[in-house]
């Protein structure tokens, strides 16, 4: 029988040099511009997968989790799922799903220009685990669907609500990447390697004491397939630094970069999750977020890359001491948006501010007087849309509404808002990048709520408070 | 015109308003305000964040010198006083 | 109707699966970001007046349904082509024409991964997720090809004794040094019959219309040289009693008939939403169409095996035709 090393030397043979067009013409050096590296061909791939074994492991992975789901599904799980973590999950699959479909598209990139051909052969196989997890969010949310409004139009509000356009732009910003390496070091570094993680490990846990298992298993057989997908960005990365030392500045901007918009657009509203939608609860975002990305990743990638001059992430500080706040910032500035959301929102309970007063000593300072006055029958509910930062777009509300790190840049003429010092940092590198997009906030000047929620695909009664929480 | 307005202190994030150009600042503080469900009974001095600014009361909004989507501030204090350092 | 999502709401019948998993998820509009590169735009193809989203592969495979699918194939075809390499049936088929069908599998099998990479500028590039899936799938399809068409290759030349071979003597035909010892290798870069064939592909790497790599590759390319070397394969391997290459030829040609069916679905479906784009679709075929008869001449005069090469050129030729006609009207 061939082995798996063979299989895998004969991947590596089919990439040919070209000589009937320039090799320029097929492998167009602008999908690496600015990153040097002196023989491609000594790249290598660790996992040196063959097809024939990703089609055996994949086939008994699916026969493990699809029938789990089937059964949770048949024998009345979802039942059992508690109410406010099912309003969770409303908003977490599509941005799961964005992740996915965008990582999909930029595999496919990768795995068509990168230079490297070994590169190239492990970013193939990234591009398929992508579709499966792609479709195994959607095999959740086609089963939920069937037990609860909020997830029947979920693809048209990942492409118009508010809520969804800071995935929406992350994950086309990745797939938008010029540099292939930099879709390499957003996508499977500070996705893959940083969040996944706390993403398919943390949150299930999490998901199981409030009865979602077959979230749970769905997010842990996606993990399974993560493991190869930080293989390829951690080797690129310690290659491309080991290789020439020139490649240092570019790839410490990247990492300063992703690292802002992964924690501001992933890791602040993940948040809500464990703190606020899990009524049964487990460890805080804010430790969860310590012990994930501040204590494994960057400590890690530190000690693994730090010899190199690799240095941690520029605005790491500045996001940690976010943490204090953003999950309950961004879940109170929901509250004041339940009206325009396709899930529901709850008020906090006794409970809940318990577990806040533990674990975040400012909370009752900070957010206290807000519910105070919700609870005195103030709904909160807003008129139009927020102030949405130019590049992450995500609400200016940063670390507190009541005093938001506001900052302002001018280009073109054009006044842009940013919710932090990372944003604004981010879009005075890359401005032609970052000014294409126009906020919803700015789309939708004028119009009144109807309008709006038609505008982003609303309709009957969706969002709104949820009857009993 | 378009420009964004938010108050110092208050719950609520800026918003993106259409005033009109002869409004005066006084009177667009006290839609804001209003719009903004911010607490009405703290003086306020209204600031052209961008430039950091102090507007007088009395002054139009099309003669603020305001560029689109620029951001009207009411910061917390009486005239005179420095607003907190943000912009 | 059970409940689904708001996008098959109002149809008569249900969706399958399928349409569940894969229709109607694109990003939908232009990205957020602008690049110079990277990004796409919804007039990055000629093809116009196209609802991208009502595209449907016949084959209806998502990735669960692939996976089981190609899961139970590979067995069934590793256990073939393993049992003939290691029980001798290698070694007594005959050497010459061993040696002549190890040169065409191996060099074809880098023709496999160039129509892959194509595929994947179209998974890349293209307007809608179930074209982008049909896409991706062929990607997958092609890579098993070319992996066990070079380890069937590699088993030609050295027979049950030596499954990997970098030592061989220089293939018949081939115009100069191999780089490095590897007859495939050599067959691709050199025999004159794949030369015509790797121009083709080379060219078609580097179209920027995703609309028109499907064309170039999956209709004037593998609209003919699949249905060639099927017969081909089949027919001469059944001549020699051999198994495993016609089990290979079948196996192959089980997934290549889903990428020509996906295809000509695409033909049909582009026509079928604007006339217009027939005119599209003619003026790619009348530049591309050429290289692929070019390519189909060259591998039918270069391997002729005792005629049988031309014979399958002749079916493939019919059967690019009628498939034409079909989806064209």
């Amino acid at each position: 029988m061939s082995d798996q090393a063979t299989d895998y030397r004969r991947t590596k043979r089919l990439y040919w040099e070209p000589s009937y067009v320039p090799k320029e013409a097929i492998y167009p050096p602008a999908n690496y511009e600015g990153i040097h590296f002196k023989d491609w061909d000594r790249w290598d791939d660790p996992f040196h997968m063959s097809f024939r074994q990703y089609v055996e492991i994949q086939a008994k992975k699916d026969n493990g989790f699809h029938p789990a789901r089937d059964a949770f599904d048949r024998y009345g799980g979802t039942d059992r799922m508690d109410r406010r973590w099912l309003e969770g999950m409303k908003v977490v699959y599509p941005i799961l799903f964005h992740g996915e479909y965008g990582a999909l598209r930029s595999n496919a990139r990768v795995s068509r220009y990168a230079p490297a051909p070994a590169l190239r052969a492990a970013a193939f196989y990234q591009s398929i685990d992508e579709l499966r997890h792609s479709q195994n969010h959607v095999y959740q949310m086609r089963m939920l669907n069937k037990h609860t409004d909020g997830f029947n139009n979920w693809a048209e509000w990942k492409r118009h609500h508010f809520l969804l356009q800071p995935a929406k732009m992350l994950f086309e910003d990745i797939v938008a990447c010029e540099n292939v390496f930099e879709s390499v070091m957003g996508l499977n570094i500070l996705v893959e390697v940083a969040y996944t993680n706390l993403v398919f490990v943390g949150i299930p846990s999490v998901g199981v004491l409030n009865g979602d298992l077959a979230g749970a298993s769905e997010l842990l057989t996606t993990q399974s397939d993560e493991t190869r997908h930080m293989a390829i960005g951690q080797s690129t990365l310690r290659t491309l630094l080991e290789g020439d030392d020139r490649n240092l500045p570019l790839i410490q901007y990247w990492l300063d970069k992703w690292f802002w918009l992964l924690h501001r657009i992933i890791g602040c509203p993940l948040g809500v999750i464990p703190d606020y939608f899990a009524r049964r609860k487990a460890l805080p975002m804010r430790q969860m977020f310590q012990r994930y990305i501040v204590d494994n990743f960057v400590a890690g990638m530190v000690e693994d890359l730090g010899k190199f001059g690799l240095q941690p992430p520029r605005f790491l500080d500045a996001a940690v001491a976010e943490m204090e706040d953003a999950p309950h910032t961004l879940f109170r500035t929901l509250f004041q948006y339940k009206h325009m959301l396709f899930n529901k929102m709850f008020v906090p309970t006794e409970t809940d501010m318990e577990f806040f007063g533990e674990h975040y000593p400012h909370w009752e300072e900070r957010h206290g007087a807000f519910w105070e006055e919700v609870r005195a029958g103030d709904p909160k509910d807003l008129p139009s849309l927020p102030m949405l930062c130019q590049v992450c777009q995500l609400p200016c509300v940063f670390p507190v509404p009541e005093a938001p790190t506001i900052r302002c840049s001018e280009w073109n003429g054009e006044v842009r808002w940013f919710c932090s010092d990372g944003c604004q940092w981010i879009f005075e590198h890359e401005p032609e990048r970052y000014s294409k997009a126009v906020g919803l906030d700015r789309v939708l000047t004028g119009k009144d709520v109807p309008e709006i929620r038609a505008h982003m695909r609303l309709s009957g009664k969706l969002g709104g408070v949820l009857e009993e929480c | 015109m378009l420009i964004y307005a938010r108050a110092e202190g208050c719950s609520t994030p800026a918003l993106l308003m259409t005033p009109e150009p002869d409004w005066s600042v006084k009177m667009f503080s006290r839609i804001a305000l209003s719009t903004l469900r911010a607490d009405k009974s703290r003086p306020r001095v209204a600031i052209n964040r961008r430039t950091g600014e102090e507007l007088a009361s009395d002054v139009t909004l099309g003669e603020a010198g305001f560029l689109p989507y620029d951001l009207f501030e009411l910061v917390l204090g009486v005239r005179g006083v420095p607003g907190d350092d943000g912009a | 109707m059970p409940k689904t999502f708001a996008w098959f709401e109002g149809r008569k019948r249900p969706p399958s699966e399928y349409e569940e998993l894969t229709v109607g998820l694109h990003f939908g509009e232009e990205a957020l970001v602008h690049t110079r590169v990277g990004t796409w735009t919804l007039d990055n193809t000629s093809l116009a007046g196209v609802p991208w989203e009502d595209f449907r592969d016949p084959a209806q495979l998502h990735y669960r349904s692939w996976v089981a699918l190609q899961d139970r194939a590979e067995r069934e075809l590793g256990a073939t082509l393993d049992l003939a390499r290691t029980a001798g049936f290698v070694d007594g088929l005959d050497p010459a024409w061993s040696r002549d069908m190890a040169v065409l599998v191996g060099g074809l099998a880098f023709a496999e991964w160039g129509v892959a990479m194509a595929m994947q500028y179209v998974e890349r590039f293209c307007l809608s997720s179930a074209v982008g899936q049909a896409a991706q799938l062929q990607v997958c399809d092609e890579l098993r090809h070319a992996q066990r068409a070079l380890e069937w290759a590699d088993a030609l030349l050295g027979g049950s004794r030596r499954p990997c071979r970098g030592d061989t003597p220089r293939p018949p035909g081939a115009a100069g040094p191999t780089a490095d010892g590897d007859p495939a290798r050599a067959a691709w870069m050199e025999h004159p019959a794949l030369q015509p064939l790797r121009r083709a592909i080379e060219m078609a790497l580097t179209l920027e219309d995703w609309g028109e790599v499907v064309v170039a590759v999956n209709v004037c390319l593998e609209g003919l040289l699949q249905p060639f070397q099927r017969e081909l394969w089949l027919d001469t391997s059944r001549k020699q009693a051999d198994l495993a290459t016609a089990m290979l030829a079948r196996h192959c040609w089980t997934d290549e008939e889903r990428h020509l069916g996906w295809t000509e679905a695409f033909l049909r479906f582009v026509i079928e939403a604007d006339p217009s784009n027939a005119a599209v679709l003619q003026s790619w075929l009348d530049t591309h169409a050429g290289a692929g008869f070019e390519a189909l001449d060259a591998l039918a005069a270069g391997f002729p095996f005792d005629g049988a090469a031309e014979e399958a050129a002749a079916v493939a030729r019919t059967e690019q035709a009628s498939r034409l006609k079909e989806a064209l009207g």
